[in-house]
């Protein structure tokens, strides 16, 4: 335990005194609601309905950027390789990462969204049940965000390729997520959506962990 | 375990290592064995193989032959043999933007050491006074001083260094010289890749393995 809390404590510190990515996040989410109503145009009942869809892309498009902080300043400077005879094993390790990945890039939007949801009009009520499943659907994105990362480590152009592994892969979490927030859904529905949104993110994150191990191993070849 | 205690007998048998960089054999047929209280310095032009070499060792690289290590007595379910190992690379694991004693303490933890025994180290690799600097704000030598500080910090019996001098002073290389000296009288076994040559002391039981460009 003591090696577990010792990684999660060096990342969050790492991550928040080199700065500079977490605003660079923030400030292209919000640059994308700022965009989007002047791209749709003065129509605010429709801006309004496609507000949870909005949100969602949104979401998903500026945590991909966060991607390549997972795995690369590691592998870069040795510390991947130096692992490897350490306490933990490299599933453990990808789990610490998920967990940083997901403190550092979605949690940091998803606090920002109420913000977003002022720029496109959305209604309270929905805001809420966005920021919900939101809430229940970024783990798995970031599960989908840790595999990705950890295959294209020892790529050059990892940055770029990774997050086009990402997006197919994260279609069913977006149709859910958007789905459950929808406000005008049948009795029973959102909740039928929301507990698939929750049942992908538990098995995402699950699974995650060991793919990314795996692809990190044979990485270092 | 206290710093002077003597380490478990080691024993490393390689029989045939081959190993494969791409499509490219690096390693063809190699042989070595050797036991605690050894220094293995592997030498050799540059693309030798002496970095491969190492990595496999440690269990980095797939290769075909055979790689065995062994403690005598050791319980290897409370104490796994990979965790036995110190691996320092031409690479130095450390975080520019974490202090010093953070990037010790952190790899204290990772690997079982002591935090306790950070300020003893840095002071040995000669920046014990730059504890508090971010490890960003150091030289290159004072980087890799910072790295092998790591040596000091866990009482691992298998040392893998691979350039281990590399962008350090006379003072430096002379520091590593009795570190691995030290090392090699309390039982240990220790495998450096080395371009320049590494003088330990006389009384050490010194392997040269000199590898050929396949």
């Amino acid at each position: 335990m003591r090696a577990f809390w010792a990684l999660l404590v060096r990342d969050l510190k790492s991550a928040s005194r080199a700065g500079g990515s977490l605003t660079t996040l923030l400030a292209f989410y919000l640059s994308l609601g700022v965009i989007l109503p002047i791209a749709i145009g003065p129509d605010k009942p429709l801006l309004a309905s496609l507000g949870p869809a909005l949100i969602w892309t949104g979401v998903l498009l500026s945590s991909l950027l966060g991607l390549d902080r997972i795995f690369v300043a590691d592998h870069e400077d040795g510390s991947l390789a130096a692992f490897r005879h350490s306490r933990l094993s490299l599933s453990t390790i990808s789990f610490v990462k998920l967990i940083v990945h997901w403190l550092t890039t979605a949690l940091p939007l998803i606090v920002l969204t109420p913000v977003m949801g002022v720029l496109l009009t959305i209604d309270l009520q929905t805001l809420l049940s966005v920021m919900l499943t939101l809430l229940l659907g970024t783990p798995a994105i970031a599960a989908l965000s840790l595999v990705a990362a950890a295959l294209s480590v020892s790529l050059k152009r990892g940055a770029v390729i990774a997050p086009i592994l990402v997006m197919p892969l994260a279609i069913p979490a977006v149709i859910f997520g958007v789905g459950a927030a929808k406000p005008l859904l049948g009795a029973g529905q959102a909740e039928t959506a929301l507990l698939y949104l929750s049942a992908m993110s538990l098995v995402f994150v699950a699974f995650a962990p060991f793919a990314a191990a795996l692809a990190l191993r044979l990485s270092q070849e | 375990m206290n710093p002077s205690a003597k380490f478990p007998q080691i024993t490393l048998n390689i029989k045939g290592l081959q190993c494969k960089r791409g499509e490219r054999t690096v390693l063809a047929g190699l042989d070595l064995f050797a036991g605690s209280g050894t220094f293995v310095a592997i030498r050799g032009p540059n693309g030798a193989g002496k970095s491969t070499f190492l990595m496999a060792v440690a269990g980095l690289l797939p290769f075909s032959g055979e790689v065995s290590i062994a403690l005598a007595d050791w319980d290897y379910d409370e104490h796994p043999l990979h965790e036995q190992m110190l691996f320092v690379t031409h690479l130095n694991a450390i975080k520019p933007e974490l202090t010093v004693r953070e990037n010790l303490g952190f790899w204290a933890d990772m690997v079982d050491g002591s935090r306790d025994r950070i300020g003893d180290a840095l002071n040995a690799a000669g920046i014990g006074q730059l504890a508090d600097v971010p490890a960003g704000a150091m030289s290159k030598g004072q980087q890799r001083r910072c790295s092998l500080a790591r040596l000091l910090i866990a009482d691992k019996p298998i040392w893998l260094l691979d350039e281990p001098t590399s962008a350090l002073d006379k003072s430096g290389d002379k520091w590593i010289a009795g570190l691995i000296s030290d090392q090699v009288r309390r039982g240990g076994l220790v495998l450096a890749a080395t371009h320049r040559p590494i003088v330990p002391d006389d009384d050490i039981n010194i392997f040269n393995l000199d590898l050929e460009p396949v």
